[in-house]
């Protein structure tokens, strides 16, 4: 399946409520996604969808890719949208290298710290 | 650098020796976290040759070094890219003695680039270290262009540099000289990159010896925290052992408030434009572990548009509208007025050029950004600029008028700049251009003391550290007093692959 078969399944899944995990995936009470701030597009994920353990305090893994695909990937993907200014999925610094969660963040706001001190200010996509 | 100098080849005097666990020594808290009890009773995780802390030049030239030897090489990184400043930083790179040198017929020796950096270290510099890094700069420009780092034609001359002995990455560091060198890291099946891996120590053996890390894999550095280095409790801990050795290529600490403001409190308004993640972390660990920091106080300011071209246009207070030192004052000199002046109330001074003026700025890659972001803005009128500064417009017009009579009586009345040698220029028909001046931390000179052989020094006996080996900016004493531009690029490439090669060489623990 395409990444973007992926998304749209995922998308379409959520629509109608049907990405309810197995039982032996269900996290332990107090550490349920519900008690985690969830972006609106992943609202029904739960940890072990993308931590890889059932409810992790501490999770080490962040898997992105099973979903959205490689960050070369998305770069290639999302390469329409950068037509005007650097695709920042493949930085002129970092090449595609950066982790996802360098700027999107899924329990906090997402960043985008290429304008600190003002050296791209002119460069101000909105990170999901 | 008397200490580095007396630092013998094989110190394997254990600092922790057992007549150290008591006595006068404990009476200090250094003293007690030098005697802490060797981990001998670690668990490992795993197992590598080499670990490399630090993912910038320093850490990929020593990782492929290790690498191309065949042995096994782990490349920590706490951010979740690679490249720490490196992968931003402009790249410039100085070298003597090289066949692009010969080329284009310029005489250079080892001898002239070490004074050099001598003079504008202020002598503070360990000579031996200079000359390491003088004497190999040719070969480690030349160790990054085989592995596809790719640097412009023409040789740059570089401000603090005597002949023309510096290149420059094609466009962009990041691009041409960081992306290959990973790449070519990655086609090394004995090294491995690992992004959000912080170290939070070092682990010794009985003998003294550094043998492994502790870290905390899965980490998320935070930028908000007041002390990401302290605060931040991501990431679940692990024991990595490294049999051959760690070296920590950790970089600097111009990104660390908190550090800063204990080091400098007079410069807290100053900004930075190095990487986020450059915090003292890694420095103050090492400490902690028994290594000798030098130079600590000693900071680089960059200027918000190129230094050189600051001297041919007008400076003024913001609040006042007037000059208030000659613009063709040195790096430092005119950053610490600057800094004066903010601290006594006033914002970054204007720097102002007509039209014509502009044209003749040297730095055309520093103008490009500040036109880019805004910085440099362009105004109909010195009243109209006056407004946009929030200065008084008829103070401002009088110190221009006055200025550009002085520049046509051939003296400056004011502040003695000498307008010959500046070039300066003008400043009569409009547009008008100006943006703040404000000097940005830039480069941490000073570090962790090693020895020529890139090995750390006990910061209790000023005996060499086994298996510890610092590169790059994470190390102090190379630069002294100010480093000169292009020299932090070829000491990284230099003491990494030093770093590197007699890590390997050791026996391994």
């Amino acid at each position: 399946m395409t990444m973007l078969l992926k998304i749209a399944a995922l998308a379409a899944a959520a629509l109608i409520g049907a990405t309810a995990p197995s039982a032996d995936a269900a996290p332990k009470a107090g550490s349920t996604p519900a008690k985690v701030a969830h972006k609106p597009f992943h609202r029904k994920a739960q940890c072990i969808d993308c931590h890889g353990e059932r409810s992790p305090a501490n999770p080490v893994t962040i898997k992105c890719d099973s979903c959205h695909g490689t960050p070369a990937e998305v770069a290639e993907r999302t390469a329409d949208k950068y037509k005007k200014y650097y695709n920042p999925h493949d930085s002129l610094h970092h090449g595609t290298t950066a982790e996802c969660v360098m700027c999107h963040r899924e329990h906090s706001a997402s960043r985008l710290d290429c304008n600190n001190s003002n050296c791209h200010s002119e460069f101000k996509p909105k990170v999901p | 650098m008397g200490a580095n100098d007396k630092a013998p080849a094989t110190g394997r005097r254990g600092f922790l020796g057992t007549s150290l666990a008591s006595g006068a020594l404990l009476a200090s808290p250094l003293a007690e976290a030098l005697a802490a009890p060797p981990r001998d009773g670690v668990r490992w995780d795993e197992t590598v040759d080499v670990v490399v802390v630090g993912s910038g030049l320093a850490g990929l030239s020593a990782a492929i070094t290790v690498a191309e030897a065949g042995k096994r090489v782990l490349v920590l990184e706490k951010m979740a890219a690679f490249g720490g400043s490196s992968v931003i930083s402009g790249g410039t790179f100085a070298a003597c003695n090289t066949p692009a040198q010969k080329a284009a017929g310029i005489k250079d020796s080892v001898e002239l680039m070490h004074a050099d950096l001598m003079k504008a270290g202020e002598r503070l510099n360990a000579p031996e270290l200079v000359r390491a890094l003088t004497e190999n700069s040719a070969a480690a420009h030349q160790f990054l262009v085989d592995r596809g780092a790719k640097y412009d034609k023409e040789l740059r001359f570089v401000a603090g540099h005597s002949v023309l002995r510096c290149f420059q990455p094609t466009y962009n560091m990041g691009l041409n000289v960081m992306q290959p060198l990973l790449r070519h890291m990655q086609t090394l099946s004995s090294a491995q990159l690992r992004l959000r891996t912080k170290v939070d120590e070092i682990v010794r053996d009985k003998s003294g010896a550094v043998v492994g890390v502790k870290v905390r894999a899965g980490y998320l550095f935070d930028p908000e925290l007041w002390s990401d280095d302290r605060e931040n409790r991501s990431g679940v801990a692990r024991f990595i052992r490294a049999r051959h050795g760690v070296i920590f290529a950790t970089g600097g600490f111009s990104r660390d408030r908190e550090f800063r403001k204990r080091e400098f409190p007079q410069y807290e308004k100053v900004p930075s434009t190095v990487q986020l993640g450059a915090t003292a972390g890694a420095l103050k660990l090492l400490m902690a572990g028994g290594a000798r920091a030098i130079h600590l106080a000693h900071v680089r300011f960059a200027i918000s548009i190129g230094y050189e071209d600051i001297e041919k246009g007008v400076l003024v207070d913001q609040r006042t509208g007037k000059r208030f030192i000659s613009e063709g004052a040195s790096r430092m000199g005119l950053s610490f007025k600057v800094i004066e002046q903010v601290n006594a109330g006033s914002d970054w001074p204007a720097l102002i050029y007509d039209a014509k003026g502009l044209d003749t700025l040297y730095d055309r890659d520093k103008l490009h950004i500040i036109l880019n972001n805004g910085e440099m803005r362009n105004f109909d009128s010195l009243a109209a600029l006056a407004q946009g500064f929030k200065m008084p417009a008829d103070a401002l017009t009088a110190s221009i008028a006055n200025y550009n009579a002085m520049l046509k009586a051939g003296k400056d009345t004011e502040f003695g700049k000498d307008f010959a040698k500046t070039k300066s220029v003008p400043v009569e028909n409009g547009p008008f251009f100006a943006c703040p001046v404000y000097p940005k931390f830039n480069y941490s000179q000073g570090g962790i003391a090693i020895d020529a052989r890139a090995r750390a020094i006990s910061g209790f006996d000023d005996t060499v550290i086994p298996g510890l080996y610092i590169a790059g900016e994470a190390s102090g004493g190379v630069h002294g007093a100010v480093r000169v531009t292009g020299c932090s690029t070829v000491d990284c490439t230099v003491f990494g692959r030093i770093a590197g090669a007699e890590a390997i060489k050791a026996p391994a623990a």
